[in-house]
C-alpha cells in the first residue's frame, strides 16, 4: 500500500514539475515572438510616421495647385455662381418632359 | 522535532518505565525522580522546547510567506517583455496639428554619426572618406577633431538615409550612430511664423515651439491649433500675389473666428524655410502680425464711431460739420476724400472722414477714449500665445490733440492681430474674446470674452461697415453674395520720426457675412506701390481689400457658406441705413 502511495507521490512530482518546466519554457518562447512582434510593430510605426509626414508633404497646398494646373488643364476656380442649394433648382415639368420624349420618338 | 518533543514530554507525563523504541537517541534508562540528575534534564528539556519553539516560529513565517507569494500576490513581478503601444508612436517632441488633423509637425528618426577617436585607426582617410560623402563636411576640420585624445565626437546632426546607408558603406571601424530625432514640418513655409523652429537638440526657439515647448517636449499627445491648413494657404497666396503685384516691401494678413477668437490663419509676409532659420535674414524671421505695430490710420474709425455710438454723444443720424480742416497745436486735420460739407455719422465713416472722427471723438473724450481701447485690448500686448508679441505703441501723454489723431489712427500703433482681436470684438455683439492658435473644443460653449459695447452699438456698427464696402472706400473688398463689411485704412509710415507721404501701410479689415458675422479677415501691406490698374493708389481700398476679397470668395465656400442675394428683401431690411438724413443733405453743398 505504502508502496503505492510512494509511486503515487513520485509520478505526481514528474508530472508537476515536466508541466513546469514545460510551460517555463513555453513562456520564455512566446515572450521571444512578442518582444520581435514588438520590434516589428516599432518598426512599422516608425515606417507609419514618416509615411504621414510625407502624406502632409505631398498634400502641401502649393504642391497641389502645380499638380491641378499640369494635370488639369481646364479645371478653373469655382465661381460664386456655380454654388447653390437644392430648392434653386426648379421642379421637373411634366409636360416639357414629355413633350421632349415625344420629340425624341419622333425622330 | 516537534514529536520528538512531545514523545518526550508524554513519557515524562506518564512517568513510567519504558524504552522508546525507534528514537535510539532519547537515553532508555529510567529517568531519575530528582536530584541534579534531573535538573540537568529539565534544564535540557527548557531549552529544547525554546528552540524548537524559535525554529518552529521562522519556519512557520516562512511557510506562510510561501503560502502568500504562490497563492495570495498578484503576479506582481515585473515582466521582462510587454506588449507596445500600437496606435501611436513615442517621440521625444509631441506632433502639432491643424485645426482638421493636419500634421504640421512633426518628429522623425534620423541617424547621428560619432566617433570614438580612439578606435579610429587612420583620422585623415577616415575625414576623407567621410567628408567626400557629407558634403557639408570639412575633411580637415574633422581630421584634426579625430587625432583628438577624446572618446566621443560628433561627426555630423541628422542624416539623411541616404548619407547614413552611405557612411555605413565606408565601412570606418570606431563609427556608430546615434538615433536622434529631427524636426520635421511638412508644410514647409506656409506655417513658418506660426510654428517657429527648434534648434538642433529640440528645444523650441520661436514661436508655437517655443510657446509650448514645456508642453511639447513632457506631453505625448499631439498639440492641436487653430489654424487652418487652407484659410493659411489662401491667405498667403493672396498676399504674396499682392505683394508682388504692388511692389511691398512686405504683407501680414490675419483671419479670426469672430465667435471663438480662434486664428484660422496668421501669415507674415517674407516668411523663411523653418529647415534653414539660421540662413533668414531679420526681415523673413519677425513676425509682422503680432510682434511689428503700425500706426493702421482710417481703420481706427471703428472704435471712435463705435465709442461715439455707445457712449451716446452721437446718434446714427447725427453728424458734424467737416466744412473745413481742424487746425490745433501745429496740426492740420483735413479729410483725403474731402467733401466740405455736413457729414451725416455713416458719411463720415464710409467716406473716412478724419476731420468728422476727430471731433467725435472730442465729444466723448479723452478719458472715454483711453477706457473704450484699454477693454479692446489695444493698450497692452496682444495674449496671443506667441512669444513674439510685440508691446503697442502708445501716447504717453493724451493730449487733445492726441485725443483727435487717435481717433483716426495716428499716434497709437498696434500689431494687426491685436487690431483684428478688437474689430472681432466691435463685431460680436461687442463682447471681447482674446485671440488664440489653439483649436477651442467645438462641444464646449464659446468663451466669455468681456463687454466693451452694447449688442446695438454693435449692430449699427455692422450696418456702417456693409456700408463702406457697398458704397464707400471699401467697394473692391465686395465678394458678391458672402456680404462683406468693412473698413479702410491707409497711414503714412514715419520715417525718423517725419511722416513719409510714400511709404504707406495699406490695410482693410473685413468680415462677412456681416449680418451674422463669423469670420474676420484682415490683411496689411506695407509700403506698396500703385499699379497703371490703381491709378497709382497704394491705399487700403485699392490694395489690401483685393485681397480681402479674394479671400473671403475662396474660404465661404470652404467654411459651408451659401451665397446669399444681396438683394434679399430680409437682407436689406436688416442692414438699411439712413445715409443722408432730411435736412441736412443740401446744408452745405
Amino acid at each position: 500500500m505504502r508502496i503505492y502511495t510512494l509511486l503515487g507521490w513520485l509520478s505526481l512530482i514528474v508530472v508537476a514539475s515536466y508541466a513546469m518546466f514545460h510551460i517555463s519554457y513555453e513562456v520564455e518562447q512566446v515572450e521571444t515572438e512578442l518582444r520581435s512582434l514588438n520590434r516589428q510593430t516599432l518598426t512599422e510605426q516608425e515606417a507609419i510616421h514618416v509615411l504621414k509626414a510625407e502624406w502632409s508633404h505631398l498634400n502641401r497646398p502649393e504642391y497641389l495647385r502645380e499638380l491641378s494646373r499640369d494635370l488639369l488643364p481646364n479645371m478653373q476656380d469655382p465661381t460664386i455662381a456655380q454654388i447653390g442649394t437644392l430648392d434653386r433648382i426648379p421642379e421637373r415639368n411634366d409636360d416639357a418632359a414629355a413633350q421632349v420624349s415625344l420629340d425624341v420618338t419622333r425622330q | 522535532m516537534i514529536g520528538r518533543i512531545k514523545a518526550l514530554r508524554a513519557s515524562h507525563r506518564r512517568n513510567t518505565v519504558t524504552t522508546i523504541r525507534r528514537r535510539p537517541c532519547v537515553p532508555s534508562k529510567r529517568l531519575p525522580a530528582d536530584g541534579p540528575a534531573r535538573e540537568a534534564i529539565e534544564t535540557g528539556r527548557n531549552r529544547l522546547m525554546i528552540t524548537g519553539a524559535v525554529l518552529f516560529v521562522a519556519f512557520g513565517c516562512i511557510g506562510l510567506r510561501l503560502v502568500d507569494l504562490s497563492l495570495l500576490q498578484p503576479a506582481e513581478e515585473p515582466r521582462l517583455n510587454r506588449v507596445v503601444q500600437s496606435d501611436r508612436i513615442e517621440t521625444e517632441r509631441a506632433d502639432i496639428l491643424d485645426r482638421n488633423g493636419s500634421l504640421l509637425a512633426t518628429g522623425l528618426a534620423t541617424a547621428s554619426p560619432y566617433a570614438n577617436p580612439r578606435r579610429v585607426i587612420d583620422p585623415d582617410e577616415a575625414a576623407r572618406q567621410i567628408a567626400s560623402v557629407l558634403p557639408s563636411a570639412d575633411a580637415d576640420d574633422m581630421a584634426r577633431r579625430l587625432k583628438t585624445d577624446r572618446e566621443f565626437i560628433w561627426l555630423h546632426r541628422k542624416l539623411t538615409p541616404r548619407q547614413q546607408w552611405d557612411i555605413l558603406r565606408l565601412g570606418i571601424p570606431g563609427l556608430d550612430f546615434m538615433r536622434e530625432e529631427a524636426r520635421a514640418y511638412p508644410y514647409g513655409n506656409l506655417m513658418s511664423h506660426v510654428l517657429g523652429f527648434t534648434d538642433v537638440d529640440n528645444h523650441g526657439l520661436a514661436g508655437i515651439e517655443k510657446g509650448f515647448d514645456e508642453q511639447l517636449r513632457s506631453e505625448k499627445g499631439p498639440l492641436a491649433l487653430s489654424i487652418d491648413v487652407r484659410m493659411q494657404d489662401i491667405m498667403r497666396t493672396s498676399l504674396s500675389k499682392a505683394m508682388e503685384t504692388y511692389s511691398a516691401i512686405g504683407a501680414t494678413g490675419v483671419i479670426l473666428d469672430i465667435k471663438t477668437g480662434e486664428v484660422l490663419s496668421l501669415v507674415s509676409l517674407p516668411d523663411f524655410d523653418p529647415y534653414h532659420p539660421g540662413s533668414a535674414n531679420e526681415e523673413q524671421l519677425r513676425n509682422r502680425a503680432t510682434q511689428d505695430v503700425y500706426e493702421l490710420g482710417s481703420t481706427f474709425k471703428i472704435f471712435t464711431t463705435a465709442t461715439a455710438l455707445d457712449t451716446g454723444v452721437v446718434k446714427m443720424s447725427g453728424g458734424y460739420d467737416a466744412t473745413k480742416p481742424i487746425h490745433i497745436a501745429r496740426f492740420t486735420i483735413r479729410d483725403d476724400h474731402a467733401k466740405r460739407r455736413w457729414l451725416s455719422v455713416p458719411e463720415i465713416f464710409m467716406y473716412s472722414s478724419n476731420i468728422g472722427a476727430a471731433k467725435m471723438a472730442m465729444d466723448f473724450g479723452t478719458e472715454a477714449q483711453q477706457q473704450y481701447l484699454g477693454r479692446l485690448g489695444l493698450l497692452a500686448p496682444s495674449p496671443i500665445e506667441l512669444p513674439e508679441v510685440g508691446a503697442p505703441i502708445t501716447p504717453q501723454v493724451w493730449r487733445t490733440v492726441t485725443t483727435m489723431t487717435v481717433s483716426f489712427g495716428h499716434g497709437i500703433a498696434v500689431s494687426p492681430v491685436q487690431m483684428a482681436a478688437a474689430v472681432a470684438a466691435v463685431l460680436n455683439d461687442g463682447v471681447y474674446i482674446p485671440p488664440t492658435l489653439l483649436k477651442r473644443d467645438a462641444q464646449k460653449a464659446a468663451p466669455e470674452g468681456r463687454r466693451v459695447f452694447t449688442k446695438a452699438t454693435s449692430h449699427e456698427m455692422r450696418r456702417l461697415m456693409r456700408l463702406v464696402v457697398e458704397q464707400g472706400t471699401g467697394k473692391r473688398a465686395d465678394a458678391p453674395g458672402f456680404l462683406v463689411g468693412g473698413k479702410t485704412g491707409t497711414a503714412e509710415k514715419q520715417v525718423a520720426g517725419r511722416y513719409a507721404r510714400k511709404k504707406l501701410i495699406s490695410s482693410f479689415v473685413g468680415a462677412f457675412p456681416i449680418n451674422e458675422p463669423r469670420y474676420l479677415v484682415l490683411a496689411v501691406l506695407d509700403e506698396p506701390k500703385g499699379t497703371k490698374e490703381t491709378f497709382n493708389y497704394a491705399t487700403g481700398g485699392w490694395v489690401a481689400a483685393p485681397v480681402v476679397k479674394h479671400v473671403v470668395e475662396r474660404m465661404g465656400p470652404l467654411v459651408g457658406m451659401t451665397p446669399v442675394d444681396p438683394e434679399a428683401p430680409d437682407l436689406r431690411r436688416d442692414l438699411a441705413i439712413n445715409v443722408a438724413p432730411e435736412g441736412h443733405t443740401l446744408a452745405s453743398f
